[in-house]
């Protein structure tokens, strides 16, 4: 019986919590692609502290005291040169964490030492709460979202982004 | 049980609703921002424009007098251009840079903010062991910086530990630049162009 409360509290919070996901991606028509926290994402620059994240409802949360960095692969929209200015929006988890990280949508190339880095978004994991980074994207050059030294506790639960 | 269903499904339908009113504030928000928005691009649309239907690097008569510090723009500057048509190509890392450069040269001097955001700059960039600061210079809402590298291996430890962050995190604005290539004598060059913070570089259309 025990048990099977737990399980039901459990599904409850959790078809609670995708119903707002949802709402999120739907209220966000302008963006043209979510991407979940956990989904594509990796330490950086070293995939030493691969072991710190873990999976939340689709999003992804540092367990370690260590403040890693962490990046957000986000495909285009089109192949081969494409580009072009882009809105990213970062909603942060909070996970038992505290304090605020910031995120930034990057633009780099493969061939070169060059970027572009666009704005810092400030994510204090609070429910709703996104952070917005603008950056355009050169033809021929790679969409990502970099959030520095993610505190114990938070991390990203979803990224929406889209062309300006 | 019942009971706990009845309470999980409020639970559920409360936090729709705190989420929905949010999402209307941000709307609002929104609104607002895109009100004031238009209301700069009417502002700017006033003040000298930046001749854009250039592909390459112009040279635009440099403007140098000295003005009165202004406050720091709450959006970026807009133009009248019309928009790229849509399927075309994106501008390349070369447009950009080139558009940002010109942009600099027609850009007065708010002579408060460009000693400061100067400062700052050598500040940052300093930091750096395998970078030696050529110059910086800045007038309105942009900077260029210019970097110098004993070897092409140099350049590429600067970029490496400058994309992790560290430093560079200390300048909040879009930052757009790098390693622009060999210079005499085996050593390598970086410029970065970099806005202020609260501003967006000019959109190349």
């Amino acid at each position: 019986m025990e048990e099977s409360m737990s399980i039901n509290r459990a599904s409850l919070l959790a078809s609670g919590i995708g119903l707002i996901v949802s709402t999120v991606a739907s209220s966000s028509s302008a963006l043209s692609q979510v991407i979940g926290g956990n989904d594509a994402f990796r330490p950086y620059p070293t995939h030493g502290v691969q072991q710190c994240f873990y999976e939340l409802y689709g999003g992804a949360w540092n367990s370690c005291t260590q403040q890693p960095t962490v990046i957000f692969e986000l495909p285009l929209d089109e192949s081969g040169a494409s580009g072009g200015p882009y809105d990213v929006y970062t909603y942060g988890l909070n996970n038992g964490g505290s304090g605020s990280f910031t995120c930034q949508a990057v633009a780099v190339s493969n061939n070169s030492f060059t970027g572009y880095w666009g704005n810092n978004a400030t994510i204090t994991g609070n429910v709703g709460q996104s952070g917005w980074s603008f950056v355009e994207v050169p033809a021929g050059y790679n969409l990502r979202l970099q959030c520095n030294y993610v505190p114990l506790g938070r991390g990203v639960q979803a990224i929406h982004y889209g062309k300006s | 049980m019942k009971h706990l269903a009845w309470i999980g499904g409020l639970f559920a339908l409360l936090l729709i609703v705190v989420w929905r009113l949010m999402t209307a504030r941000a709307e609002r928000a929104e609104a607002e921002i895109a009100a004031l928005k238009q209301q700069m691009t009417e502002k700017i649309s006033t003040r000298a424009t930046v001749p854009t239907d250039v592909p390459a690097r112009i040279t635009l008569p440099v403007q140098h007098a000295m003005v009165a510090p202004e406050p720091a723009p709450s959006a970026q500057p807009a133009d009248r251009r019309p928009a790229r048509p849509a399927g075309s190509p994106a501008p390349s890392y070369e447009d950009l840079t080139a558009y940002y450069q010109t942009s600099l040269e027609a850009q007065s001097i708010d002579v408060n903010w460009s000693r400061d955001a100067t400062r700052r700059l050598r500040g940052v960039f300093g930091q750096y062991p395998a970078a030696a600061i050529k110059s910086v210079e800045c007038r309105q809402t942009i900077c260029r910086a210019e970097l110098t590298h004993d070897s092409d291996a140099d350049a590429r430890t600067f970029m490496e530990k400058w994309q992790y962050g560290g430093a560079r995190l200390e300048w909040q604005g879009p930052i757009m630049g790098g390693v622009v290539g060999p210079a005499a004598g085996g050593t390598a060059r970086s410029v970065f162009y970099l806005a202020r913070e609260g501003t967006e570089f000019p959109r190349l259309n």
